[in-house]
């Protein structure tokens, strides 16, 4: 044993220095706990095995700096004998210690310490076993390196702006062409620090690092390409995320955030046990090199968890969708009718003026009008409310609901419906009926008697029997005459090769002409045409089926989507189509000035040039348009309009919201999905329903349950490697031990009933079960739904059973809580059923009446 | 930083010695020409030197024992022997106890009958201070007194003893002093296993105190190994100017 002395500098309670001496013994019998040596005398405590591949030394800042809770975990992890982790008193071993240098820090000695120990390590062992020093200090590892062992952290700092910035702009003309593909970044390490939504910086590895992507069902559903790269992030992460869960850990809490994909959260509060079980927003602040989690404060609270209107607030936030009510300065902007500031426009012509909205709807926002002409030809009208006229450039208002003022678009038709003669202009609408789409569909079908008609149309109520039917032919006429139109102008535009895609919005189209695009920029709408490899799943399960989908065009693609129909099974054309729409680019604002003409066409629509303004009440963008429209046949002095820079902007910023609203729709049917499932009883029917395969992976299928319009899941292979079989007695699947293999067509599962294929496109029988997750509930497979399924699906469509699900969710929850705030349902209600509760398209007025509407505007190109 | 353990679980004190380990002990006998007897201790960092003076005639007639010796034992610590400067060396309540407690113990070692009348004094004065004070006083006035040639039944030989964590630890320093546990300051005339001191302030489980005691008599076996091998060496150190050669 050799005495040597440690001199200390310490402080007295008083504050003073006090140079302290204290004695240090090094001693040559300190164990180390090793069971491949065969030197030392192993002590009391754990024995590290010899099994171990590598020893990793933690650096002192883990013990020094993380605090008491920290260290008590590192000494529980030291008494637990499983855990293969041990104490070696370096300090008191004469080869391990080092004595402090004069003038050297306290870190650097430290850190002096532990590098030695971990070399005593690799000496003792005849440099036999790799020892790794975990540390964090990049000082450090600066003046060790050259030696002999590994360095590693948990985080990199990142790079300094300016190197980023000269790295980006002498890769740009390399990368654009190059990376077309999405960029695997695996792992927390890789991810450094960035959060989902994050823009980032990524340095890419050599190719030979590059890894695949994934198959099986957890890690495979993002559409990933095998490439990898490491990142450094340059948006520091500013997030509102919703937790689900809290966990209280001594003052700091971590909290879970809604979205998987963002990691846990520490944020510090005093109300832990208030915020318990509740949904709160929470901000990211930052994120230390050294910290697992994220720094983030408290924001504000949603309500309980599980509560609707909680859950239907939480996706709000999640998606930044706010609708905050106007204040009173925006309300006085707005014109009213006054004697002094009339709404009257000089001119005027009447037309016989009629809107077709959804019943109940009370914002007729647009309105038709037919005319017939001397020469055979015909005038058709489309007036749009318009908001501009209430909402100034530049004024505070967004939004007005009352409106008398219109812009109309007029087109003289000759006999085969070409259009002759456009006009554009300011009209007033004065509606002389207010249709709604049930009854203008049974005025042209003429089922009913006129009687029954009248009581539908509520400005025919008062008048007289025999005018009243006057009236009604006469609405009859200019619809019937309307309907032709839109048929022929569909037809028309389907030879062109327009994309019938489920679930694409079909708009308005709007021909530029060329001097108003030289005029001003423009907002136009661009669906860019979509990459082939995106197809690729498209065209493999259409393959399975044996058709050829042709993608080099718009057009035939959609023909060869019209020629995918299984007279068997009346999903399979829905599902195709609905794979071809993920495989679709999401179409875009933009504006003129800021895209090369090219690239201004609409893929879905095939159209050249397109935009829509038909509803100024519900979007933003379409104020816009009307602006600039107004601006361009000169009614008004372009001197407010937005520059172009600026128009790209605001466009940039609605396709964000745009895209936003639709994630949070997609949501709130999910949740509507899942407390429906919740609510219903176990062993009820409607849990089990039939399925079609649509993709497979390495441990389970993809499928898609027509009845409630879901996609989802379902496991052929568990955790722990076992595989669907039957059960014995039971019509049911249990998990018992077996293999999986994967085809290019089918999954084979082979077990001890015997073996069983899943080909794509296979209808099975599955379950909403407890877990909420989808689960097999039966090993047959057919090539066709059950009969119960199609008489189900012709009785009503799925899209009707999901406003279905939505009443019945909507009605449960209102029992459960009778004071529940029944108008923030209803708005959702309004939205949701909007959606889905219309009729099939080949059946509606509605749809033929929007395609008119649509084709109505679309301005001859070559008059 | 992590609370400092006084005894890690890897069974390692503060300063890398297992619990029934003495520090390093180091004694240097007559270090003084002046005095009659004297010696110097180390016992890791506690640093202390004992002189004795005598038998010499009473200097306070008024104290004369007619039947024995007159024992005089003043106990001080040097106002550089802490980390801050002390304003009295000698004096305050400790050191007066500490005085009395080594006049008592010698007291019990001295053959006293043989020299009535006189008086013997000793001065021990701790030059640095790190745990187990007494203990190095009392080593280092049995060495002087033996360098003074004064007649002893037994060397004396004593050792600290502290008790933390269900495990007594030898020969304490300063640092495991300030952990407030009990301490155990005994004195032994070794041959006969004899206690002449038991000092302890706090308390300790009855059912501890033979292990603690155990654990202090090995410590003064030690340490008397220690001092008559020194007494060894310095007499053979002597024995040259003593035969005259």
């Amino acid at each position: 044993m050799i005495k040597t002395n440690r001199f200390l500098r310490l402080k007295t309670k008083k504050k003073r220095l006090v140079d302290v001496v204290r004695e240090h013994y090094l001693r040559k019998d300190v164990p180390c706990h090793s069971e491949i040596c065969t030197e030392c005398e192993q002590g009391i405590g754990n024995i590290l095995s010899s099994s171990l591949t590598h020893y990793v030394v933690p650096d002192c800042q883990v013990e020094h700096q993380g605090g008491r809770k920290l260290s008590t975990q590192l000494k529980n992890l030291v008494k637990d004998g499983r855990q293969q982790c041990i104490i070696f008193s370096n300090e008191f071993c004469e080869g391990a210690y080092v004595a402090r240098q004069t003038g050297e820090s306290m870190e650097d000695w430290n850190w002096r310490c532990v590098y030695n120990g971990a070399l005593w390590y690799h000496n003792h062992f005849k440099q036999t076993l790799p020892i790794i020093v975990l540390t964090e200090d990049s000082q450090a590892e600066l003046n060790e390196s050259g030696k002999d062992l590994t360095v590693t952290r948990e985080h990199f700092e990142y790079f300094p702006l300016e190197i980023l910035e000269a790295g980006i702009k002498s890769n740009m003309s390399s990368s654009k062409d190059f990376f077309d593909s999405d960029i695997l970044v695996p792992g927390m390490a890789n991810r450094n620090r960035a959060i989902h939504g994050d823009i980032v910086v990524v340095e890419l590895l050599h190719q030979s690092q590059w890894k695949g992507r994934s198959i099986s069902i957890r890690n495979g559903e993002e559409d990933r390409k095998p490439s990898s790269g490491e990142e450094e992030s340059d948006a520091m992460p500013t997030g509102r995320v919703e937790t689900q869960e809290t966990r209280k850990t001594s003052g700091k809490v971590v909290v879970v955030p809604w979205d998987y994909r963002i990691p846990k959260i520490r944020i510090s509060t005093r109300q832990v046990d208030s915020l318990r079980e509740e949904r709160i927003v929470v901000r990211i602040d930052f994120w230390e090199v050294d910290s697992m989690y994220p720094s983030g404060h408290f924001v504000r609270s949603l309500g309980p968890i599980g509560d609707l209107e909680t859950e239907i607030q939480a996706l709000m936030v999640e998606h930044s969708l706010a609708a905050p009510s106007f204040t009173e300065a925006q309300l006085r902007e707005l014109p009213s009718n006054t004697p002094e500031n009339p709404w009257v426009i000089s001119e005027e012509e009447s037309h016989l003026v009629f809107s077709i909205d959804p019943k109940g709807c009370e914002d007729v926002d647009d309105t038709l009008s037919v005319r017939w002409l001397k020469n055979g030809k015909m005038e058709l009208g489309v007036h749009i409310a318009d908001v501009s006229h209430f909402v100034k450039p530049g004024s505070l208002t967004d939004l007005e609901a009352r409106f008398r003022f219109a812009v109309s678009v007029l087109w003289i038709l000759d006999a085969e419906y070409n259009v002759i003669k456009t006009w554009f202009g300011r009209t007033v609408i004065r509606s002389s009926y207010k249709l709604f789409y049930e009854a203008a569909q049974a005025i042209v079908n003429g089922d009913e008697k006129d009687e029954d008609l009248i009581k539908d149309v509520p400005e025919l109520q008062n008048l007289e029997a025999e005018t009243a039917h006057n009236k009604l032919c006469e609405i009859r006429k200019s619809v019937s005459k309307l309907m032709d139109i839109a048929r022929v102008i569909k037809a028309r535009r389907t030879a062109h090769g327009a994309l019938e895609l489920d679930s694409v919005e079909v708009q308005v189209q709007l021909g530029d002409k060329k001097d108003i695009k030289d005029l001003i920029p423009k907002k136009l709408r661009y669906h860019p045409s979509p990459r082939k490899q995106r197809f690729a799943n498209l065209t493999h399960c259409a393959a399975a089926k044996g058709f050829s989908i042709d993608t080099s065009s718009n057009k035939s693609l959609a023909d060869s989507l019209d020629d995918c129909v299984d007279p068997n099974d009346p999903n399979f054309n829905m599902i195709i189509r609905s794979l071809a729409t993920q495989a679709m680019a999401i179409a875009h604002y933009f504006s003129t000035g800021s895209l090369s003409p090219e690239h201004f066409f609409h893929y879905g629509l095939a159209l050249d040039r397109y935009t829509h303004f038909t509803s100024p009440i519900r979007r933003y963008a379409d104020v816009i348009v009307h602006r600039l429209l107004m601006a361009a046949v000169g009614n008004e002095g372009n001197d407010k309009l937005l520059s172009n820079k600026e128009l790209q902007e605001t466009c940039h910023h609605i396709n964000i919201k745009h895209l936003a609203a639709k994630d949070a729709q997609k949501e709130s049917i999910d949740l509507f999905q899942s407390i429906f499932f919740q609510d219903l009883p176990l062993n009820d029917e409607r849990r089990i329903c039939d399925a079609v395969i649509f993709s497979l992976r390495a441990n389970g299928v993809l499928i898609f349950v027509p009845r409630y319009g879901l996609k989802g899941p379902v496991y052929l292979k568990d955790r722990t490697g076992q595989v669907v079989t039957p059960h014995v007695e039971e019509d049911s699947v249990v998990f018992g031990p077996g293999m999986l293999t994967r085809d290019v067509y089918h999954v084979t599962v082979r077990n001890t009933a015997g073996s069983f294929d899943f080909r794509l496109f296979d209808h099975i029988q599955v379950c909403d079960g407890r877990s909420e997750r989808l689960e097999l509930q039966s090993m047959k497979t057919r090539q066709s739904p059950p009969l119960s399924e199609v008489e189900l699906q012709e009785e009503a469509c799925h899209k009707m059973k999901r406003s279905e699900l939505v009443k019945e969710v909507k009605s449960s929850r209102e029992e459960q809580k009778g004071n529940m705030e029944i108008e923030e349902l209803d708005a959702e209600l309004g939205k949701l059923k909007s959606e889905f509760g219309q009729t099939h398209e080949s059946v509606s007025f509605y749809f033929l009446m929007e395609y008119f509407r649509e084709m109505s505007l679309q301005d001859d190109k070559d008059s | 930083m992590a609370g400092l353990d006084i005894l890690s679980p890897e069974g390692l004190r503060l300063d890398g010695r297992r619990p029934h380990e003495l520090r390093k002990i180091v004694f240097r006998m007559g270090v003084f020409k002046q005095a009659d007897g004297s010696a110097y201790i180390e016992m890791g960092n506690t640093k202390a030197l004992a002189t004795v003076y005598g038998p010499h005639e009473v200097t306070s007639k008024s104290k004369i024992l007619h039947d024995r010796v007159l024992l005089n034992c003043q106990f001080s610590m040097a106002t550089f022997s802490t980390g801050e400067r002390k304003k009295r060396p000698k004096g305050d309540r400790r050191s007066t106890e500490t005085s009395l407690l080594i006049r008592r113990t010698f007291e019990a070692a001295i053959l006293a009958q043989l020299y009535p009348r006189s008086q013997i004094d000793i001065y021990v004065q701790i030059l640095q201070a790190d745990g187990s004070n007494q203990s190095a006083c009392i080593n280092a006035a049995t060495l002087a007194l033996i360098d003074a040639g004064i007649p002893m039944k037994d060397y004396v030989s004593a050792c600290t003893v502290s008790f933390v964590n269900d495990k007594p630890l030898m020969d304490i320093n300063y640092l495991e002093e300030s952990f407030r546990g009990p301490q155990l300051s005994l004195a032994v005339l070794p041959k006969s296993g004899n206690i002449v001191m038991f000092q302890m302030d706090s308390r300790l489980h009855v059912d501890n105190l033979e292990r603690v005691l155990d654990l202090a008599k090995k410590g003064c076996t030690d340490i008397h190994a220690l001092q008559r091998q020194t007494v060894h060496e310095f007499s053979q150190e002597c024995l040259p100017s003593l035969t005259g050669n």
